[in-house]
């Protein structure tokens, strides 16, 4: 039978005319069906054969301690090499099966269910690549608008940027006149605080010479020149209550003259601390 | 006695080779059986490695019968060579007469050898292993050890 023939209308898809007649396909059918049945068979006498050796089978290891491995492993190759020879002996080549014409057969089923397989993924593969081509042109067309939407961000943010430093600016120049004027309306207090302080609580020794501001000098040796003028000890006072404000107290020594003590203490400008009385500080008027 | 590894415990799969790689970690298991599965071959291979033999029994099920084992150790280290030692006493005798090879890993560094390989011979021969020497990292080396595995007859 022209199988080569067979073949080739196989391969071009051609399914109807398998065979040359009916009849010759009808035993190629029969041929096959027996064939399957072969197959059946020696499936089953395998298994069969298996579980043989499964059972009778011991497996051994090779390399027990005390004897040489070597003579177990020869002797079971022994074993196995006189079992093969007379397998071959006894069986031949039955194994194979001998219609060659059903063999060519499913062969050539088997060839043209290949093909048919390969068409379809190459179909498939087809359409993948076309759907991922689209994909592909359009993630391009996102990367493009995503470009322009990032150039137009960057463009907002220099402008932002630019707006912010202008203002920065402005903010800064006012900040920066209302911290002046408040250091100036601050030294003008103090400067009317001291004069006032200076005029009406003048230290011991200045009273005699209005003038003298600072208390020191005409009664120099009368040993009140240690003493801290009040406007001194108020500022003190002061820093100390701004500057540590969990620690505002002060230690008393000899430079505070102990009649201003006991004058701010009297008007309530400054209190003891409750366990130390050499420790005083600013009654906190700001809070 | 703790479980041996049987050849024929289960009907082999037709057109498919299994191979079982034992060898310690760091003797490079996962190396050459990634270098095997490289090869073009006209049947299925199959890989499966382990650190040490007897193999664990919960998995012994789903566990296919192996065709093939390859012994690998790495000559550097003493540790491996003993662990090998070990490894082939639960083997069973069928695999020793063709159906399992010995690989030396690291011969191509003699002076960081840690044991003689008068020793690696010695062992190799008790068991009529057959050694390939090579040093896996080496791409020709595993190109001549992997056409040496893969080949139709070793």
């Amino acid at each position: 039978m022209p199988y080569s023939a067979n073949l080739l209308t196989l391969m071009s898809g051609d399914a109807q005319n398998v065979a040359n007649g009916p009849e010759a396909s009808e035993d190629i059918t029969h041929a096959i069906e027996d064939l399957r049945i072969d197959i059946d068979k020696q499936k089953a006498l395998l298994q069969q054969l298996h579980s043989n050796v499964e059972k009778n089978f011991q497996c051994r290891a090779a390399g027990s301690r005390d004897s040489d491995p070597l003579v177990g492993i020869y002797q079971e190759q022994d074993a196995w090499l006189r079992g093969m020879i007379a397998a071959v002996q006894q069986r031949g080549d039955e194994l194979l099966p001998t219609n060659h014409g059903a063999c060519q057969e499913i062969v050539c089923r088997n060839l043209v269910e290949t093909c048919k397989q390969l068409e379809e993924v190459l179909a498939h593969v087809k359409s993948q690549k076309q759907d991922l081509e689209e994909e592909k042109k359009r993630v391009e067309q996102w990367l493009l608008e995503d470009k322009e939407v990032g150039r137009e961000l960057e463009k907002q943010i220099r402008l932002a940027s630019d707006m912010e430093n202008t203002s920065k600016k402005k903010i800064k120049a006012e900040l920066g006149g209302k911290y002046k004027k408040a250091h100036e309306y601050h030294i003008f207090l103090m400067q009317k605080m001291i004069e006032f302080v200076s005029e009406h609580f003048a230290p011991p020794g200045a009273e005699k010479g209005k003038q003298k501001r600072h208390g020191i000098g005409a009664l120099d040796t009368t040993g009140y020149a240690h003493l801290l003028p009040l406007y001194s000890f108020l500022e003190v006072l002061m820093n100390r209550c701004f500057e540590v404000p969990h620690d505002p107290y002060i230690q008393l020594s000899e430079e505070h003259w102990s009649e201003y003590v006991e004058l701010l203490l009297r008007c309530g400008i400054v209190v003891r601390h409750p366990n130390d009385s050499n420790l005083i500080k600013l009654v906190a008027f700001h809070l | 006695m703790a479980e041996i590894l049987k050849y024929l415990a289960k009907l082999p799969t037709p057109l498919t080779a299994v191979t079982l790689i034992v060898g310690d970690e760091g003797a490079g298991t996962l190396e050459l059986a990634n270098l095997l599965l490289q090869q073009i071959t006209d049947y299925h291979l199959r890989v499966h490695t382990a650190t040490r033999l007897p193999l664990p029994e919960d998995g012994a099920a789903s566990r296919p019968n192996f065709d093939f084992v390859i012994f690998l150790l790495d000559i550097t280290r003493m540790e491996s060579f003993k662990q090998t030692e070990e490894a082939l006493q639960y083997v069973d005798v069928a695999y020793f007469h063709g159906r399992s090879c010995l690989i030396v890993n690291g011969a191509k560094k003699p002076d960081r050898w840690a044991n003689d390989y008068s020793i690696v011979e010695e062992l190799a021969n008790a068991y009529n292993l057959q050694i390939i020497c090579c040093q896996l990292e080496d791409e020709e080396d595993g190109a001549v050890v992997r056409r040496r595995l893969t080949a139709p007859a070793i």
